[in-house]
């Protein structure tokens, strides 16, 4: 009994890192359960994400499946270093990319025309949005803006990373974001705003 | 410091994130790596199938040319002459029973009336049927009667019934059930040999319908039994040519193929983008440094790798020169080309249709060697025509034309940059291709005859989608064929009568 407490309690104490180790060892052998036990795992997860890019919940739905699939035959690409849900959202996020460029509906709200640099702007409002709230502000940019917006800001890559991955120059990422930015900062302060009277007239 | 503090805060919120999918995302999910996994367990299976299929073909093929063997030990062949006064109930389904240490044969027939005829024995050297006529008539099975036939071994008898006038028998036996009639069972005899007795399978040209006259056939006493034997060979030597030279018309060959040699693309990818690139970069007023032009690179050159195919293909021949074949073709056809460094990180590159990003890639360079690999199904549908008229060597030209599939790739495209990546996608999966060459068949008086010399292979259609491309595989190796087996078809039998 003292045994299996201590196994338990060995188990829990697992990094969570060689669990999901494991997890795509049993997925490599074809194991449903473990593919069922990775999807459930991430689906949540890289359903945000998707919700993040695209323009409705059908079309990230439509990336997540992608996705996914893209993910379970290449996981042999897997190289076991690194977490498996940063590597998952590494295909997630170029899948989403990719799904942007082939429909056509996004691509035309897709093209990065460089208006020249953008000052920067130094407002730092309060955000007290929710998430959900949050991403969908981030949904209303114009594609272009919302893909650069959410590679830098939430992703972090740098603009020249940016530039290489959708073929634009760094600048024009530079610039693009900078209006995004700017977008957003106006929207949440005006959702702030909003907020706040409402809560006056509740009042 | 703002900026990065406002990412901050946008980062932390967004990564909270978390939205429950609906179920069918991962049924559907579910459905597409199964079906992956099914498409590649079945080309894992491909091999083992055609193999089995080779084999099996060939196992039956051979079996059917060989000679049926009634029995390999003595035979009694009775002849039972019955009277044309039998009542009706004897006339109808007499059966005729042949057995051997082998198998048991059942022939019936109906007949309207009862009639068992006098007939000949087999000869195992001649593979011929022997007939006892007792006049001048040909021994003949018609309409009328039945002929009742029983073989055993040692201690059975074959009881075979003929015309009573002597007609010449038009069936052989057969291995199978048949029907085999009479016109009038006036003759009674019975027959027994010391030979074993073969007979000609169905799939035989006719064996005797050639008219023998009493004369020529010698019946012998042994013992209180009667032997009848051919004199000579005088009807037998026609038929022979007439069935060598039916069955040289209608054999269909089969067998497996082998080829090997050089394969190479005709062009790299977007060869004629980079083109395009370069001048679209130099008149182009954003080209400068940090603009939205990029530097276009140089064109990989694509240089010849090994290749194979293996097949099997079946073979008919229309007239003496010429034959038609159709097979089914696996090829493994590659090219190489210098690469840099691999990268992995994401990228986007333009791949003739559209930009798309990229998780690995190679940069320009030559540091190392990438083999590219296009493994194919085709179906080649080939005329073959001959040139000389050699036995020993006959020589063919060929022409085939082969529509088939690409079932799977590892190939690097190269972008206008020069980055080279991978990108199945693009891949056009259908192909037609023509081939061509000569062929030498070596070995032709052995069991497993070689057909052997150079095969030049073109794609005709563009092996991507992409619009600035115009990629074709070609291939030039020698191929070698291997004769199997060769099947007859049965042939009718004519009526000289």
């Amino acid at each position: 009994m003292c045994n299996e407490r201590n196994g338990a309690d060995v188990r829990t104490l697992q990094p969570l890192m060689t669990d999901h180790y494991q997890l795509v060892r049993d997925c490599l052998k074809n194991r449903p359960e473990a593919q069922r036990l990775l999807y459930d795992s991430f689906s949540e997860q890289m359903m945000g994400i998707c919700f993040r890019y695209t323009k409705s919940r059908a079309d990230a739905e439509d990336v997540l499946q992608e996705g996914f699939v893209r993910v379970f035959k290449n996981l042999h690409q897997f190289k076991f270093e690194g977490e498996l849900g940063g590597w998952i959202r590494k295909v997630m996020v170029n899948t989403a990319i990719n799904y942007l460029k082939k429909h056509s509906r996004y691509q035309s709200d897709l093209s990065f025309n460089d208006a020249g640099l953008h000052p920067i702007s130094a407002d730092n409002p309060e955000v007290n949005l929710s998430a959900k709230e949050l991403a969908e502000l981030v949904r209303q940019l114009p594609t272009g803006y919302q893909t650069v917006f959410n590679l830098h800001a939430v992703e972090g890559y740098t603009h020249v990373e940016i530039g290489q991955m959708l073929g634009i120059s760094e600048n024009t990422s530079r610039s693009q974001y900078m209006r995004a930015r700017n977008l957003l900062i106006t929207w949440i302060e005006n959702f702030s705003r909003e907020a706040k009277q409402e809560s006056y007239v509740r009042k | 410091m703002s900026e990065n503090n406002f990412e901050k805060k946008i980062q932390q919120r967004l990564e909270g994130l978390r939205l429950e999918p609906s179920e069918p995302v991962w049924y559907k999910v579910e459905a597409r790596i199964r079906e992956h996994k099914r498409r590649r367990r079945w080309l894992l299976l491909l091999p083992f199938l055609l193999l089995t299929l080779g084999g099996g073909a060939y196992w039956l093929l051979s079996g059917s040319n060989k000679p049926v063997t009634v029995a390999e030990n003595n035979i009694a062949v009775t002849a039972e002459k019955k009277d044309s006064n039998i009542n009706d109930t004897e006339r109808e389904n007499k059966s005729i029973t042949l057995q051997n240490t082998e198998s048991q044969h059942n022939i019936s027939a109906d007949n309207k009336d009862k009639i068992n005829s006098g007939a000949g024995i087999y000869d195992k050297e001649t593979n011929r049927q022997k007939n006892t006529p007792r006049s001048n008539k040909n021994v003949q099975f018609a309409e009328h009667g039945t002929t009742s036939i029983t073989r055993t071994d040692v201690k059975k008898k074959t009881r075979i019934a003929a015309d009573d006038e002597g007609k010449s028998i038009k069936q052989p036996l057969q291995k199978e059930k048949r029907d085999i009639n009479n016109e009038d069972n006036n003759i009674s005899n019975e027959v027994k040999s010391d030979t074993s007795v073969t007979v000609n399978p169905p799939n035989r040209t006719p064996l005797i319908n050639n008219t023998v006259p009493d004369s020529a056939t010698e019946v012998k006493s042994l013992g209180n039994k009667n032997v009848i034997r051919k004199n000579e060979q005088t009807a037998i030597a026609q038929p022979t040519a007439i069935e060598k030279r039916n069955r040289d018309k209608q054999s269909l060959l089969w067998g497996i193929s082998v080829k090997a040699g050089v394969s190479n693309i005709t062009e790299a990818l977007l060869d004629g983008q980079f083109k395009n690139a370069l001048a679209d970069f130099q008149s182009s007023p954003n080209n400068a440094p940090g603009g939205s032009g990029q530097i276009p690179g140089t064109p990989a050159v694509i240089k010849s790798s090994f290749a194979f195919g293996l097949g099997g293909w079946i073979e008919k021949p229309v007239n003496k020169k010429t034959a038609l074949r159709a097979g089914l073709n696996y090829y493994n056809f590659g090219s190489r080309m210098n690469v840099g460094n691999e990268v992995n990180s994401t990228r986007s590159v333009y791949n003739g249709l559209s930009s798309v990003v990229v998780e690995r890639y190679y940069l320009p360079g030559n540091s190392r060697t990438y083999y590219n690999k296009y493994h194919l199904l085709e179906l080649p549908l080939a005329v073959y025509r001959r040139f000389n008229k050699s036995e020993r060597l006959p020589f063919h030209g060929y022409l085939s034309v082969n529509p088939g599939r690409v079932i799977g790739s590892k190939v690097l495209l190269q972008d206008t940059t020069g980055v080279f990546f991978a990108d199945g996608s693009l891949l056009n999966k259908t192909t037609l291709s023509f081939s061509t060459g000569f062929s030498l068949i070596i070995f032709n008086k052995g069991k497993f005859p070689l057909r052997t010399g150079p095969v030049l292979q073109y794609q005709l259609n563009n092996l991507n989608r992409s619009a600035g491309s115009k990629q074709h595989i070609s291939f030039l190796g020698l191929q070698a064929d291997v004769i199997l087996g060769k099947k007859t078809k049965p042939v009718q039998r004519s009526s000289s009568n």
